[in-house]
């Protein structure tokens, strides 16, 4: 996928912002994480863009 | 009474040296009022002694103990803090005992994920960061205080309280041979972590205590053969959610530094047991089956924390006293020499030149301000190494998973070593000189960085614990105008001049070689003036042969908030 840098406040930005969802949502993350998706694909990245992250993301789940 | 340990320590590669109690002037009723006092002879409170040795003010050191440090503690300085102790006339034993590195290689799932190379420029002397055991490092700035006739080193003297008046403090010290009082202008606690005086003053530091314990394991293995590098490893299958560290220091001493699996208990941490079977595994991490000696182990737990002011009255804190960082980018006990530095440079001006009191309200402001920047970046780190919350468990997990195949969230494993906190805002800061018209160089507050002029020649090494002003000359008219302005200059004695580009008349030193280098670091291509504090934070910069500003800024500096 990309290889280009990233600026480092927006690693942490987005790192942060999706932790602390996770601590919002608690039990419901699964949910949110679906519905952040979606949300995602439809409103900013669009489908191709959210097939390639889940290909990419599926690698070491275990 | 003060009856401190006066056992040697165990070590498996230290020869502890005991040092004696020697009865004090005080106590024999002949003491005299000292300039300044400092509480706690580890590296931040001799380092400062040393300073403000170097500018020509004597102290005094009361250490509770009889021994130097128990443990390697702080093992990581970094150039800057070699730089330091440069200044402060010590550094040779460091260097030529120490050992170099600039690589940290993060793992996870046997794969290496991250490397990290700390930037090492052909103008720095030093290398970014230098391994040794913390007993080590005090023993060699003990040899130099010994030599140091400015320095009075007082073992087995405990601080008890202060009481402060107008003009000073009155501390009340308690030692083998019972308490005596001793006058001094001026009380510094450098007393590490657990300050008495701070506890006596009642002070408390505001951040985050991180709930992680984490273990630090020091032995001595022969036969590792493995290079000089910070290695970590995320999750190893052992310990899962964890992460193990591996320093080397020298005299075939290695650090294992792992965080303790929740709940577990201390006493079961530091377990023989425990510590043997937890070494086999992580020598397993690093492809090693070699004899190892236990020599040292302790469990620490990460802070971000400072107190609000560093200056309380005639007290000073420095050091751990004042702010607690995590040891995660080796900021502990750098953090601690920089504020040495600042402090001893006003300290010298307060108590040696008449400036005003004040002055020493711009050490806190400045200290404080890089110790709230380093705990915000340092909280970072540590939230990788010890998540605070399920949701920063999972990112952390996202993240090393990534890793694996992605670059793009590699450098959320970057630790961002300890470096100079910029003073931008600092009141220190010449107001209304030229810094907006520089293109490049060192802006006002910022560190000033070495300059290679020649083989083993430096920049750095014709500096003194003074102001620095380098006078870039552009012609001949520009001698002639620096040599009449330094002629007159107040603060000459103050002032260490380095003419670059040229020579005049008056000026301590004159680079003859590697001036396009220094030029094109300071962003100076013809005539200009740099006005470097003693820490070597720029205090002003000109366009122009303007030394009377920069004399200016000097009488500013010293009446900083009023007078004497």
């Amino acid at each position: 996928m990309t290889n280009h840098p990233i600026d480092m406040s927006t690693l942490e930005a987005a790192n942060d912002l999706i932790a602390e969802a996770i601590d919002a949502a608690g039990e419901n993350s699964e949910l949110l994480l679906a519905k952040t998706l979606f949300h995602l694909a439809v409103h900013s990245s669009g489908v191709d863009a959210l097939r390639q992250s889940l290909d990419v993301s599926m690698h070491d789940l275990e | 009474m003060h009856t401190p340990e006066t056992t040697k320590r165990h070590s498996v590669f230290y020869d502890y040296q005991v040092f004696p109690f020697n009865r004090p002037p005080e106590m024999e009723g002949e003491g005299t009022r000292h300039p300044v006092a400092i509480v706690g002879a580890g590296p931040v409170g001799m380092v400062l002694a040393l300073l403000l040795a170097k500018s020509g003010l004597a102290s005094v050191i009361f250490e509770a103990e009889s021994q130097v440090s128990e443990g390697s503690r702080a093992v990581a300085f970094t150039r800057r803090s070699q730089e330091i102790l440069q200044l402060a006339g010590a550094i040779e034993p460091f260097v030529q005992n120490g050992l170099a590195w600039d690589t940290g290689r993060s793992f996870y799932k046997g794969r290496e994920i991250y490397k990290m190379v700390i930037p090492h420029d052909d103008n720095d002397r030093y290398k970014p960061v230098l391994n040794n055991s913390q007993q080590y490092w005090e023993e060699y700035l003990y040899d130099a205080c010994e030599r140091e006739p400015l320095v009075d080193l007082r073992w087995q003297t405990k601080f008890v309280s202060f009481e402060e008046r107008d003009d000073g403090v009155t501390i009340t010290l308690d030692t083998p041979e019972g308490e005596y009082n001793l006058d001094a202008n001026w009380l510094v606690a450098s007393d590490g972590g657990r300050s008495a005086v701070r506890r006596f003053m009642g002070l408390r530091m505001d951040g985050i205590g991180f709930e992680g314990k984490f273990v630090i394991t020091d032995f001595r293995a022969k036969g590792m053969n493995l290079p000089t590098e910070r290695r970590a490893f995320f999750d190893p299958p052992w310990l899962m959610g964890n992460t193990v560290l591996v320093h080397r220091q020298p005299n075939d001493i290695w650090r294992f530094d792992y965080r303790v699996p929740d709940g577990e208990e201390p006493s079961h941490t530091l377990a023989p047991d425990t510590i043997a079977e937890r070494t086999k595994l992580i020598m397993g991490l690093i492809d090693r089956d070699v004899e190892w000696e236990l020599d040292w182990a302790t469990i620490y737990s990460a802070n971000t924390k400072t107190l609000d002011h560093y200056r309380h009255g005639r007290v000073m804190f420095a050091g751990d006293a004042a702010h607690l960082l995590p040891v995660f980018g080796v900021r502990g006990a750098n953090t601690g020499l920089q504020d040495a530095e600042n402090l001893a440079w006003k300290l010298g001006l307060v108590e040696g030149k008449g400036a005003s009191p004040a002055l020493l309200d711009s050490y806190s402001d400045e200290r404080v301000m890089a110790a709230r920047e380093i705990c915000e970046e340092a909280g970072k780190s540590t939230r990788l190494m010890d998540p605070p919350s399920r949701g920063f468990r999972v990112m952390r997990k996202v993240v090393l998973s990534f890793s694996l195949s992605e670059n793009f969230c590699k450098d959320l494993l970057n630790w961002r070593t300890s470096r100079p906190h910029e003073y931008l805002e600092s009141s220190v800061n010449a107001p209304g000189d030229d810094n907006s018209q520089f293109e490049g160089g060192y802006p006002d507050g910022t560190c000033a960085r070495n300059v290679k002029l020649a083989e083993d020649r430096y920049l750095f090494d014709m500096f003194g614990f003074r102001f620095q002003l380098l006078v870039f000359v552009g012609d001949e008219a520009d001698s002639a105008a620096a040599s009449r302005a330094l002629a007159t200059m107040r603060h000459r004695d103050l002032v260490n001049v380095v003419a670059i580009g040229g020579s005049f008349d008056g000026a301590d030193h004159t680079v003859t070689e590697g001036t396009e280098a220094v030029r094109d670091r300071y962003g100076v291509a013809g005539s200009g003036l740099y006005l470097l504090r003693p820490d070597m934070h720029v205090a002003g910069r000109w366009t122009t042969m303007d030394l009377a500003s920069a004399d200016a800024n000097i009488d500013r500096i010293l009446a900083i908030g009023g007078h004497k």
